[in-house]
């Protein structure tokens, strides 16, 4: 029964963004290539033959596409959660016989076919123009697995900040930091090993490492020991941001009133 | 004009003293934004760091496009800050309340809002003039002034799609982010075409023509970039009542008080 519920979000979302793939998806999907744009704009200034010691040009430009769809794959939950705090919605959807972090992670994996569909659609023809076809099946294929793992990590991360609202009534300072943390320390912009060794050790070891920087650079540079090590490490961070999600529910739901009548 | 001033004072007031009613919130989101933009600093020297100067650019250019940018933002959104926000009330009926005094409504329409976290963008953009540009300080701060008003004016341009489209949410919301997030980065290290289409669009005057007068400590162009500033808000507002022609009201009722 509660699978089904959950099922019927995600059904509900997707069909919604299938009628409404142009007035929805597609703007979405433009702001993206705009950001492949400039940030590939940056890199094609300077002639290289190898960045960061280990990409080729067309790596590069693949790798910045990548970081840039991942991550603006099912953006917004922070915001939503924000907004039925704010609003006492959550008190409503509390009360619905199904988890209310659950039907939200329905609703985001519901949100992301066709928005990543509609960016594919027009960031692919752009990687090919800038960097070439160099893409390879397997890595495209276990990369897709990675990317499941890394929206999952991605979204217990904001579930976390959002529910932050139930304390202060406001997540907004904590997303905009966490958005840029994502840039800094994700690998947003270029990749972690531009940062020197001893640094470079922690950033690779943290969460957005997982989220964006490995996944992108497995989609352009596969090898199965970083593969194995990559998936291994994600399910350990989904297992951990798992359960501090559930412990913050767990002394959320106690600050919210239902008033009835 | 004596009559607008007047509104405008007790309007600023009135935020400033929503925004401390809920403390807590209001510095959070000062800080936050001021941190967040903070952070760009960072990445622009790791990003430089490895690419080297670009078209004689560097890091610090970079960091000062970005400031004036972050500045011309905070200005923008602090004293006008129902820019980019005008479509949700034309889509829900609520532009009739901007209608109903004798203010001009494009003027009462923008101040309705205040951003509270654009006084972040507003202290890192100053902080960020004060540091790399303080030998040029008065040509900076009227720099940025001038490109705070070829900003107001794309807002302003933006939301008057509202009056002609139909669901104009998700295009507004993308136009904002591409014209936000595109003038921030140093545009002039693009390659030829792509540097054209950032002038063109005028979004290179957002930002990048401002540092662009400060590196040249060039008063004669920053009277250029007044001429600019002051045909795209002309523009922008013929546009935007041009478009308030169209608008139908949807008889819903609020009061403010």
């Amino acid at each position: 029964m509660t699978f089904a519920a959950y099922r019927g979000l995600f059904k509900t979302v997707v069909k919604e963004d299938m009628l409404n793939f142009f007035g929805d998806s597609m703007p979405s999907a433009v702001v993206t290539l705009v950001h492949c744009l400039v940030t590939v704009s940056i890199y094609a200034a300077v002639q290289k033959t190898l960045f960061y010691g280990i990409f080729s040009w067309g790596m590069m430009v693949w790798y910045l596409i990548f970081a840039q769809v991942i991550l603006s794959a099912g953006k917004g939950i922070i915001k939503e959660i924000n907004a039925d705090i704010q609003t006492g919605a959550v008190a409503t959807a509390m009360s619905k016989p199904y988890s209310y972090p659950l039907s939200l992670y329905a609703t985001f994996l519901g949100s992301i076919p066709m928005e990543l569909f509609g960016t594919l659609l027009i960031v692919i023809p752009f990687g090919i123009f800038m960097g070439g076809a160099m893409l390879q099946a397997h890595a495209i294929l276990f990369g897709v697995l990675l990317v499941f793992f890394a929206v999952t990590i991605n979204f217990l991360i904001s579930l976390c900040i959002g529910m932050i609202a139930f304390w202060t009534e406001d997540a907004d300072p904590y997303m905009w930091l966490y958005s840029k943390l994502m840039f800094l320390v994700g690998g947003m912009f270029f990749p972690l090993d531009v940062f020197p060794a001893t640094i470079g050790v922690i950033v690779k070891a943290l969460p957005p490492a997982f989220i964006i920087y490995y996944p992108a650079k497995l989609l352009v540079k596969f090898s199965w020991s970083e593969f194995l090590y990559v998936a291994g490490m994600q399910l350990l961070y989904i297992a951990l941001l798992s359960s501090i999600a559930y412990l913050m529910f767990k002394r959320a739901t106690k600050k919210v009133m239902v008033n009835g009548g | 004009m004596a009559d607008n001033w007047r509104v405008y004072k007790e309007y600023f007031r009135l935020h400033l003293k929503t925004a401390m009613e809920y403390r807590f919130n209001f510095f959070a989101q000062t800080i936050g934004m001021f941190l967040n933009d903070s952070i760009w600093i960072v990445l622009w020297f790791l990003l430089f760091r490895e690419l080297g100067t670009i078209n004689g650019y560097n890091a610090a250019d970079a960091t000062l496009v970005f400031g004036i940018g972050a500045l011309g933002f905070g200005l923008v959104f602090v004293f006008f800050g129902n820019a980019n926000n005008i479509y949700r009330s034309v889509e829900d009926g609520g532009f009739d309340f901007y209608l109903m005094t004798p203010l001009d409504e494009v003027f009462h329409a923008y101040l309705g809002r205040m951003m509270y976290s654009a006084i972040g963008d507003v202290l890192f953009g100053m902080m960020i003039i004060l540091v790399l540009a303080h030998d040029q300080l008065p040509l900076a701060l009227c720099a940025a002034m001038l490109g705070a008003i070829v900003l107001f004016a794309f807002e302003m341009m933006i939301d008057s799609l509202s009056f002609f489209v139909s669901r104009p949410r998700k295009i507004s919301a993308m136009l904002h982010r591409i014209c936000v997030s595109v003038s921030v980065w140093p545009v002039d290290t693009y390659s030829a075409g792509l540097r054209g289409v950032m002038y063109l669009t005028m979004v290179a005057f957002i930002a990048a023509v401002p540092r662009n007068v400060v590196a040249s400590a060039s008063w004669s162009m920053l009277g250029w970039l007044a001429v600019v500033a002051t045909l795209l808000l002309t523009t922008s507002i013929l546009l935007f009542k041009f478009g308030l022609r169209r608008y139908e009201s949807g008889n819903m009722m609020t009061t403010r008080t």
